[in-house]
């Protein structure tokens, strides 16, 4: 039985195919259109997946849709209703979108993949909770998820047991912490629904001197449920988000080009805390009504690694599942899993050990690539040998893109699509930004060591979750070691660490280990392969393009390594194309 | 007859561009139409009859958490539903 899962048409667009009960790819439709976090309808992913189940859109047992859009649209309705006479020209933007797109679902999908079965459509936020405890190894987990907003909910709660995932509580839009966030992001000059994680790395420079003040607008109760003064958010009618008294109260926002100050950090760090606060009562209260040690978690909030680093210290529950795409872009997963283990109560045996649901290519692809393009390489017959050579290289301060079987799904570089160097190197973090990033330099660069090795350096949980092999969890670093790794300890000595585990992902596990070998200390610095504005590279042409156009010094794509200093040609400046 | 291809293609692409502004400005009135007409008038009489589309004032109770049933044991069919 092969399901297809949907996610599209408000952002991070992907497709996923569950073929017998297993998860066997999922993507984001940005990797291919090359546009970040690309909404359209997501063709190109539905193609991969397709291509790698073997079959064609007619052979497929059914569809799985993330959201009930009628739903959602009764709320954009209400939005309206309520806010009239405001709201005219976000009621012009947005409503031909539903027109065209978003309540055409199955006729789109009946036109654009010739299938003409069953489509199911899974409440939002039943989809995010169902893509963590589907995927996760638990038989009975609570249930938490927390994001902008799906349908109507921007939070809901429940458990599950076996197959059956029950939701029995929601926070109702306008009402939403993912929204106080994404305010805060969009105050301090940054893009919301793409910047959050950049407030999150912010808020280790400051101090919560606006906690108090931040307090006053929104409401936590005792468990953890909130409510927001919606006299300080118009962001239930308008394109905007603060409202002009929370402009008079806080001061004008952050332009985009203006300097990041104190007041700016200080910003960040209180909304953080309030966000931790919130989630730590609402895990509290939670673990208290449904009796289960072990939590899943998903939704845009779920990707706060800062929090998610302290939930194990700070709340009862023992053991803790996030999966690498907690945010929209996995509900497509939650909708086709939530599909076939709960509606057609299939059996449940899977669960996902690595985020590799990408396109992959053979060495013979890659070196006809390679050839069709007249690159200079060098290839490596014995793996021992390339991850010999490549820790080498990171260990003498070169920048590596290391490109390496299927790419990853979520939206961190896993070890399929990063970029690797040394993390002893004081002057790294400069070097990769001046080089490649071209980040914010108040965001550090994270960390990426062998599951074994992880205790030593940081201060993890005793038994550390799977979901750090994903990148979403923050921990201290030893205070030995933080002067030792100055390019991966954050001002507030803490990295963004990603585990790996040893049949995860080879070769990443080898150059790890091999580096740890001639420096003492086995660890990388892992950033995405990307420049910034761009999604990550998927295909060997965009790795190899970006290299070309960046300070790359040597590319890894499978068995081939590389030099950029060999191929000279095809140079183009990525700087102008660096967004935000 | 390449010509005549071309000279017609020159004209579509010329009228393209000022189609688009066209069809933009006609959808624009038609949906401030329906705005001040649709929402406009259910809005004005909900304003009479003081009914609420968002819950924008939250008392100050206990919990604001809202019972709901999503999920669960539900048939089939609930699930093809787009509400
Ligand atoms: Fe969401």
């Amino acid at each position: 039985m092969i399901i297809l899962g949907i996610s599209a048409f408000f952002h991070d667009s992907s497709a996923c195919i569950i073929k017998d009960g297993k998860l066997i790819a999922a993507v984001e439709e940005e990797r291919f259109t090359r546009k970040k976090h690309d909404s359209s309808f997501p063709i190109n992913a539905i193609q991969y997946c397709l291509k790698e189940a073997g079959i064609k859109g007619k052979d497929l047992d059914a569809v799985a849709f993330y959201e009930k859009p009628l739903l959602k649209f009764e709320r954009v309705l209400s939005q309206f209703l309520d806010s009239f006479p405001k709201g005219l020209l976000a009621f012009n933007k947005t409503i031909p979108s539903w027109i065209n797109e978003k309540l055409r679902i199955r006729s789109i999908i009946k036109k654009k993949i010739k299938f003409y079965g069953d489509v199911f459509f899974i409440e939002h936020h039943l989809a995010h909770a169902a893509s963590s405890y589907l995927l996760s190894p638990y038989k009975h987990a609570v249930l938490l998820t927390v994001d902008g907003v799906g349908e109507w909910a921007s939070a809901t709660a429940g458990y599950a047991k076996e197959n059956t995932l029950v939701l029995e509580k929601q926070i109702k839009f306008p009402h939403s912490l993912g929204l106080l966030y994404s305010t805060i992001t969009g105050y301090l000059g940054m893009s919301v629904n793409n910047s959050e994680y950049k407030t999150m790395g912010l808020a280790a420079y400051g101090n919560p001197t606006y906690y108090d003040q931040l307090k006053k607008i929104v409401d936590i109760k005792e468990d953890g449920s909130f409510a927001l003064d919606m006299s300080y958010f118009v962001y239930q009618h308008k394109m905007k988000m603060p409202s002009t008294k929370f402009i008079q109260e806080f001061g004008p926002e952050k332009r985009k080009n203006e300097e990041m100050t104190q007041k700016h950090k200080d910003m960040a760090a209180s909304v953080q805390k309030i966000t931790e606060e919130t989630l730590f009562k609402i895990l509290h209260s939670l673990h208290k009504e449904y009796k289960s040690d072990n939590l899943c978690m998903a939704g845009g909030v779920a990707l706060n690694s800062l929090a998610n680093g302290k939930i194990l210290k700070n709340t009862p529950f023992k053991s803790l599942f996030i999966q690498p795409a907690a945010g929209d872009g996995g509900t497509s997963v939650g909708a086709a899993a939530f599909t076939y283990f709960s509606i057609l109560k299939k059996k449940r045996e899977y669960v996902l050990n690595d985020a590799y649901l990408g396109p992959g290519y053979t060495n013979e692809e890659i070196e006809k690539f390679l050839k069709e393009k007249e690159i200079t390489y060098t290839p490596f017959k014995d793996k021992k040998d390339l991850t010999k050579k490549v820790a080498k290289l990171i260990y003498e301060n070169q920048v590596i893109g290391w490109f390496q079987g299927r790419m990853e799904f979520g939206p961190r570089a896993l070890g399929a699509r990063s970029i690797l160097s040394n993390p002893c190197n004081p002057k790294m973090q400069e070097i990769l930004n001046v080089k490649v990033k071209h980040r914010e330099k108040f965001r550090p660069f994270a960390p990426v060591v062998c599951l074994e090795d992880a205790q030593e350096y940081f201060e993890c949980d005793k038994e550390i979750p799977l979901a750090a092999d994903y990148m979403l969890l923050v921990y201290p670093i030893k205070e030995k070691y933080r002067k030792l790794l100055p390019a991966i300890t954050h001002i507030d000595g803490t990295g963004r660490l990603q585990t790996v585990r040893k049949g995860q992902n080879e070769l990443y596990y080898q150059v790890i280990k091999e580096f740890g070998k001639l420096s003492n200390i086995p660890l990388l610095i892992n950033t995405s392969f990307n420049i910034r504005g761009e999604p990550i590279v998927c295909t060997p042409e965009d790795a190899y393009r970006c290299m070309m156009g960046t300070g790359i010094d040597y590319l890894v794509l499978n068995n081939f390594l590389i030099k950029r200093e060999d191929n000279k040609k095809d140079m183009w400046d990525s700087e102008e194309f660096a967004d935000d | 007859m390449k010509n005549t291809k071309l000279f017609f293609n020159g004209i579509k692409d010329g009228f393209q561009e000022p189609g688009h502004t066209l069809a933009s400005t006609v959808n624009f009135f038609l949906l401030t139409l329906v705005f001040i007409l649709g929402i406009g008038i259910v809005s004005l009489l909900s304003k009479i009859v003081k009914k609420r589309y968002l819950p924008l004032k939250s008392e100050n109770k206990n919990s604001y958490w809202e019972k709901v049933d999503i999920g669960g044991e539900k048939k089939k069919e609930e699930y093809l539903k787009p509400f």
